[in-house]
């Protein structure tokens, strides 16, 4: 079945990538002014970039992120999605978030699309662990957390800051998943480069 | 041992509609609809038979594998899609009835439901729930597992 990643360059989109590699056709982005919106992650600046390094085309459609209003720019995407790569199916990196998960089954169910949520309820911590053990390397792009100082942000997730990751989000009471937004992310290198 | 009946008809999807499920049992066995043996059925204590996606139906063309659940006497559960397949066995109608998201705390996913039942379903030894309870509602699959 031919796939699209819904893609923002970070690691949860990046692991949903990797688990549907064989399949997926097009990446799918969201470039949303709204910093604070609850459906895309922001930055995704490096998206392009990052798009020629794993040799997947891209569609990249700008959104002033209002609520509602984003979900109308994301159907337009995955309708692009489907006319240019002729995608049946929609894969996304939600973990936990009902609000994401329900929109964009929605939106799939409307285009008559499959959608595919591969990290769907996955243990927090063991996929964090399952990323690192991938060899994936993941960058800290920002943080916005009580126990998260900026000196995390430059900082790549490897096995020792990812147990001191674990630790503080504990302490602090984050959530490890970070679909929040209390640590964005940034894929630098994986096993998704081919 | 609790025999978990995968229903979804691409692998990529195990790890939506499967895993969540298994990650709160202990003594399980995942098998696919398709090659449940009697081997299975009679090692089984109590059976779960998992959802699938909104657009995958591929299990209705196929509800024959599933005749076994007529003279089964120990506990079932169906979740969304697994409750459709128990309700359609014993001989109910199933009807359209689209419902996605969070209502009353409860995840739903689907495109039908049960004529004459709500959300749930309870008759003899078997039982569903039309929502996805390992989501939102976790302990009712953890007392199923127990109880």
């Amino acid at each position: 079945m031919k796939l699209g990643v819904l893609f923002s360059g970070g690691k949860d989109s990046s692991y949903a990538l990797y688990k549907a590699r064989n399949e997926v056709k097009v990446l799918i982005t969201l470039d949303s002014k709204n910093k604070d919106s609850f459906m895309f992650h922001t930055p995704i600046d490096k998206v392009q970039e990052l798009s020629k390094k794993i040799n997947l085309p891209l569609i990249k459609v700008k959104t002033e992120g209002r609520k509602e209003e984003e979900l109308e720019d994301l159907k337009k995407a995955i309708k692009k999605a489907i006319n240019e790569y002729q995608i049946e199916g929609v894969v996304t990196g939600a973990v936990a978030s009902t609000y994401q998960a329900s929109r964009i089954q929605k939106i799939c169910d409307e285009l008559e699309i499959y959608c595919f949520n591969p990290l769907w309820l996955k243990n927090q911590e063991e996929l964090l662990r399952e990323i690192v053990e991938l060899k994936f390397k993941i960058k800290i792009v920002k943080v916005a957390a009580d126990g998260l100082d900026e000196s995390w942000i430059g900082k790549v997730i490897d096995k020792k800051n990812l147990e001191k990751l674990i630790v503080l989000s504990k302490k602090y009471r984050f959530s490890i998943s970070w679909e929040g937004g209390e640590i964005e992310t940034e894929i630098l290198d994986g096993p998704i480069f081919r | 041992m609790i025999l978990v009946v995968k229903v979804n008809e691409f692998e990529l999807h195990d790890d939506e509609f499967v895993k969540p499920v298994t990650d709160l049992l202990e003594n399980f066995k995942v098998v696919d609809y398709r090659e449940i043996s009697k081997k299975d059925l009679d090692e089984a204590e109590k059976i779960i038979i998992c959802g699938t996606a909104l657009k995958d139906n591929k299990y209705f063309e196929n509800l024959d594998k599933f005749s076994w659940l007529k003279n089964f006497k120990k506990p079932v559960l169906g979740i969304c899609a697994g409750m459709q397949i128990i309700a359609e066995v014993l001989g109910y109608k199933i009807i359209k009835n689209k419902k996605i998201g969070v209502f009353e705390n409860r995840y739903h996913l689907h495109s039908f439901s049960v004529e004459g039942f709500d959300d749930k379903l309870e008759i003899m030894n078997f039982k569903g729930y039309l929502f996805h309870p390992e989501v939102l509602n976790k302990e009712l699959i953890r007392e199923f597992a127990l109880g």
